[in-house]
């Protein structure tokens, strides 16, 4: 009897015997370890040896959807920025059919560095993200990402997303607030003045780092083409939060490279990142609820951090 | 029946949660069962409290009252929150004192809704917060 994608399981053998075809070379995997980094994949450290020489390999594994994300655009976003020179970890195999391990999955190199919040490379991580912003994105391979249409398209696109994201996930009946505010995010979509490569997700946490010097960016699978406030709303208010106060990367930004940041169109964004994690979030609850993953952080995510989300979009967007 | 008292449920889970907290979580030496584990002992913490009160519905029955304070005509058919979507939606479509008076009389009702099941769920943003912190090296 075959294995299905219901009974596969990621095993060292299964990665081995798919390395080995895809990079046309001899790869043992003779152990591996899944870490608890990330949410939206399984990551796993894979202790191999390709063609004689020993190596670590991270696989990334996708969880049925978690998150609203899957790696379709993630892999050629990934493999564009790697051929830019970006910090990017580089892609060795990518398998799409879910047929090897039961979910699909990629293969890349390992990086060396942590992640931990740090204050000195902060700086350094301000202008790699000004840098990603100024591509162009048909030069550097990436002229297929969607395009949305100016002025209003980055905003009501990203709105758009979420909205499918957040229904994709609901039980049910709907959750009047995030109702309300996606309808709201709606009526004000302020206008954009350029598209540029959006990582979506960006700051402390997701990069890597030794000693100075930033090693990889990482976590690609929001990346679109839209307005870079996506990012800077991200930056200051989520991920950046617990390291400066708003004010502080607002100045810090400016003194850094140069971009005068708009407060109205921030405080719109900042709205937009905020329905991102909810509805992220909601696809965690019908995972769970329905057993097509049972790790129990589905239903911390599905519930306290949709919650904490939500919290923060009212308060951002829908109180007073 | 061969016992004259089953053991009660919330009881099982409290157990559960302090056996995996003090017994096995502490000899768990790999990072994914060690993150599981302790999210798991969270989720006992939160089956406990859904257990001890029926908060869905309690907050329906809410909903249903604050529905009365609401235009008939802008909360359309179906359930206490289909009917609040409704109404919320319709008040941020259209501008004047009776879409704010929408939000008034159904934002405090959601808001304390919402920050109580938030506060439900804490044993739960604790643990996944501790574990995610024991993960940040690789």
């Amino acid at each position: 009897m075959s294995d299905t994608p219901d009974t596969l399981a990621p095993t060292p053998e299964r990665f081995a015997a798919y390395l080995t075809e895809a990079m046309n070379q001899t790869v043992l995997v003779n152990a591996q370890r899944r870490v608890a980094m990330g949410q939206s994949r399984a990551m796993y450290l894979l202790d191999a040896v390709v063609g004689g020489v020993a190596q670590t390999l991270v696989a990334r594994v996708e969880q049925s959807g978690l998150l609203g994300s899957d790696s379709t655009l993630e892999v050629p976003v990934m493999q564009a920025l790697f051929r830019a020179g970006y910090p990017v970890a580089e892609i060795l195999a990518y398998e799409p059919t879910g047929s090897v391990v039961g979910q699909p999955f990629f293969v890349m190199a390992f990086v060396e560095g942590i992640s931990k919040e740090d204050l000195s490379t902060l700086d350094d991580y301000v202008r790699l993200l000004h840098q990603l912003h100024q591509y162009d994105p048909d030069a550097i391979g990436l002229g297929s990402l969607p395009k949305p249409p100016l002025p209003k398209g980055p905003a009501l696109d990203q709105v758009d997303r979420w909205d499918r994201t957040y229904r994709s996930g609901l039980m049910g009946e709907p959750s009047p607030l995030v109702e309300e505010a996606i309808a709201y995010l709606r009526r004000h979509a302020p206008d954009s003045d350029r598209l540029c490569i959006v990582h979506a997700d960006p700051g402390p946490g997701n990069y890597m780092y030794v000693g100075s010097t930033i090693t990889a960016v990482v976590d690609w699978e929001f990346t679109h083409l839209g307005d870079e406030y996506d990012d800077w709303a991200y930056l200051i208010y989520m991920r950046g939060r617990r390291v400066r106060s708003p004010e502080e990367w607002i100045a810090r930004i400016r003194e850094v490279v140069g971009v005068e940041i708009d407060p109205e169109r921030l405080r719109y964004w900042r709205a937009v990142k905020h329905l991102m994690g909810v509805a992220i979030d909601q696809t965690a609850t019908r995972l769970y609820a329905e057993r097509v993953e049972t790790a129990p952080n589905l239903l911390a995510i599905g519930t306290a951090i949709h919650l904490s989300a939500l919290q923060m979009l009212y308060k951002a967007v829908l109180a007073g | 029946m061969t016992l004259p008292v089953l053991p009660e449920v919330e009881t099982i889970l409290a157990n559960s949660a302090q056996v995996l907290r003090d017994v096995v979580l502490p000899d768990l030496t790999d990072e994914w069962p060690r993150n599981c584990a302790r999210v798991i002992a969270g989720a006992l913490d939160y089956a406990i409290g859904l257990l001890k009160e029926d908060r869905a519905a309690e907050y329906r029955a809410e909903l249903e009252v604050a529905l009365r304070g609401v235009a008939g005509e802008v909360q359309g058919e179906g359930s206490p929150f289909e009917r609040a979507s409704a109404a919320l939606v319709w008040s941020r479509e259209h501008d004047g004192p009776e879409a704010d008076a929408v939000r008034a009389v159904l934002h405090p009702v959601l808001a304390a809704q919402m920050d109580r099941e938030a506060a439900a769920s804490e044993p739960l943003l604790t643990a996944l917060h501790v574990a995610m912190r024991g993960t940040d090296q690789k």
